[in-house]
């Protein structure tokens, strides 16, 4: 054991980003899945994801709108929130972000709107293909970029990782995948989310084999990185980390979903992707918040406390999203009923015939 | 040819005279009416060791000053920026407190102004050092440990005391460069302490 010291002072530092800034990535995280699933329907033409298409881009649309909030109600001179566009900084990813953000944003909400109205089954989806195929390459950057405003961070141990973007857009299909099968059952309670619930514990072991090198990496690097993972493995935050996101948000949805019963129970698929996203809500909240509680020059855990009026935001944020998001699946050509009557999403919209 | 650098600012704290008196502190918050809970310096202290081989370590804290800040690289609307002289300061009224720069930030130095609800920080008494004066915690040492000045000009205290002594700064791992050098400190306080965090010490 080496040299011991024992504070006696020092002042008290603050954790600034809570969860608001995890609520964003978390919101922006679902959003950029979403749209990856959709386009595997519309722009990689992929029939077994194509019922899938129309609820994952308005998903994508609703929270892409909803994110942003997040981060204004965060900033202290919301007002000034202009500069953002007057004075870019290109140095900044967060500059960048705000860009990326906007144009994302227009092009998710320009191929929502083409999705809604097209007839693909007369094979007009020459549009959509192109906005869909910007809106990709847009979603992998916006959600690299969340990665990289916290990668981009030298004196932080959790975040500075090279990992962090691709962590991200991992965590972000995950997210997505698991929304949109509830959603999908909620809206049909019919067995049908088979082909995305199969795809979705590929992406829970690559989020988890992600998670399992950056502890590795963490526990034998720098004397932060050690203990940073103890505090993660062995410490106070172990119930947060090892038991609500590496068990409950990964671990047993994967179990679940690679067991026959699960496969072939929508409950039970319901279940895991419900599980999912609690475990991806512990990711969020756990990378950013524990993320600035490690201490850079003192010799404690930083405390963090959420105020007031984070939770009141998040929760209004929150419950707004939700009632968009069941109003417009509710009023768009999302869902319809089979030949048989019974309740299903529309993969016929997309240019499958009835009964393939 | 870019025309040379002539003045670079920089602090050396020399703490075989630093005597603990936080009067640093208090000038500080006086002179640029920090509010409470919030501090631009500061001086942590901590006992090293086991009885009977103890000592007492103290550092005093500031901003860094850093010539690769990473504050100044995050901020998303160039309200952090660089003079140059090489003080890293703050435009007020173009901050929109998105606290970025709190978080990249690797030495804690700032913090959210919460009266004018802005970022805020050390900016080496700013207002002062343009017109010739010392920066407040410097001016009210009374150990005369703290040194301010020109660390181009190799007749200035500050360059003469960085070449004479072997200097440390905060985090040197990190490439950021920082501009307050500490003569005499202790490596153990120079960073954080994590043997409390992996209960070392009950």
């Amino acid at each position: 054991m080496g040299e011991t010291l024992r504070y006696f002072y020092s002042v008290e530092h603050h954790v600034y980003w809570g969860v608001l800034v995890a609520a964003y990535f978390l919101y922006t995280g679902i959003s950029a899945g979403s749209f990856f699933i959709s386009g595997l329907g519309t722009v990689f033409n992929i029939e077994k994801f194509k019922p899938f298409s129309r609820v994952s881009a308005v998903i994508a649309a609703v929270f892409i709108m909803a994110a942003p909030i997040h981060l204004l109600a965060d900033l202290e001179q919301p007002a000034r929130f202009w500069n953002l566009f007057i004075h870019p900084h290109f140095t900044s990813a967060m500059s960048w972000g705000v860009y990326l953000l906007l144009v994302y944003a227009i092009v998710t909400l320009r191929y929502t709107w083409l999705l809604m109205q097209a007839d693909l089954a007369k094979g007009t989806d020459g549009p959509i293909k192109l906005w869909g195929a910007i809106g990709l390459f847009l979603a992998f950057a916006v959600e690299s970029y969340t990665g990289l405003l916290l990668a981009d961070v030298p004196g932080r141990v959790l975040w500075h990782t090279p990992l962090m973007p691709f962590f991200f857009s991992v965590s972000a299909v995950v997210s997505a995948i698991a929304l949109i099968l509830i959603v999908s059952w909620m809206m049909t309670h019919v067995q049908g989310t088979g082909d995305l619930a199969n795809l979705l514990p590929w992406f829970l072991f690559a989020d988890f084999a992600m998670l399992v090198f950056m502890t590795i990496v963490l526990w034998k690097g720098s004397a932060a990185g050690h203990a940073a993972a103890y505090v993660m493995l062995l410490g106070p935050e172990k119930y947060s980390f090892l038991v609500t996101e590496a068990l409950m948000g990964l671990i047993v949805p994967f179990a679940i979903l690679v067991s026959k019963w699960g496969r072939e129970n929508s409950i039970g698929t319901t279940v895991a992707a419900a599980l999912t996203l609690i475990g991806v809500v512990a990711t969020r909240i756990n990378i950013v918040i524990l993320g600035q509680r490690i201490p850079m020059t003192g010799d404690r855990l930083l405390s963090y406390h959420i105020s007031g009026h984070d939770m009141v935001v998040a929760g209004v944020v929150g419950i707004v999203a939700l009632a968009a998001l069941a109003f417009l699946l509710r009023n768009l050509p999302v869902a319809g009923r089979g030949s048989d009557g019974t309740a299903r999403l529309m993969p016929n919209t997309l240019g499958v015939k009835e009964g393939m | 040819m870019a025309e040379e650098k002539k003045v670079r600012y920089a602090m050396v704290i020399d703490l075989r005279r630093c005597i603990g008196c936080h009067s640093c502190t208090v000038a500080c918050k006086s002179e640029n009416n920090v509010p409470l809970g919030v501090f631009r310096g500061w001086v942590k202290e901590a006992e090293k060791g086991t009885y009977p081989n103890v000592s007492r370590e103290r550092l005093p804290r500031l901003c860094n000053h850093c010539a690769e800040a990473p504050c100044v690289d995050v901020c998303p609307v160039t309200a952090t920026y660089q003079t140059a002289d090489g003080t890293v300061i703050i435009n007020y009224d173009r901050c929109i407190g998105c606290k970025y720069c709190i978080a990249a930030c690797p030495y804690n130095s700032r913090f959210i102004n919460p009266i004018r609800k802005t970022a805020d920080k050390c900016d080496f008494c700013y207002h002062r050092i343009t017109k010739g004066l010392a920066p407040a915690c410097v001016s009210t040492c009374v150990g005369e440990a703290r040194i301010f000045g020109n660390v181009l000009d190799p007749n200035s205290e500050v360059a003469k005391l960085i070449g004479a002594n072997p200097v440390q700064v905060v985090r040197s791992n990190l490439n950021t460069e920082p501009h307050v050098y500490y003569i005499g400190a202790d490596t153990g306080i120079l960073g954080a302490y994590f043997g409390r965090i992996e209960g070392d010490e009950k």
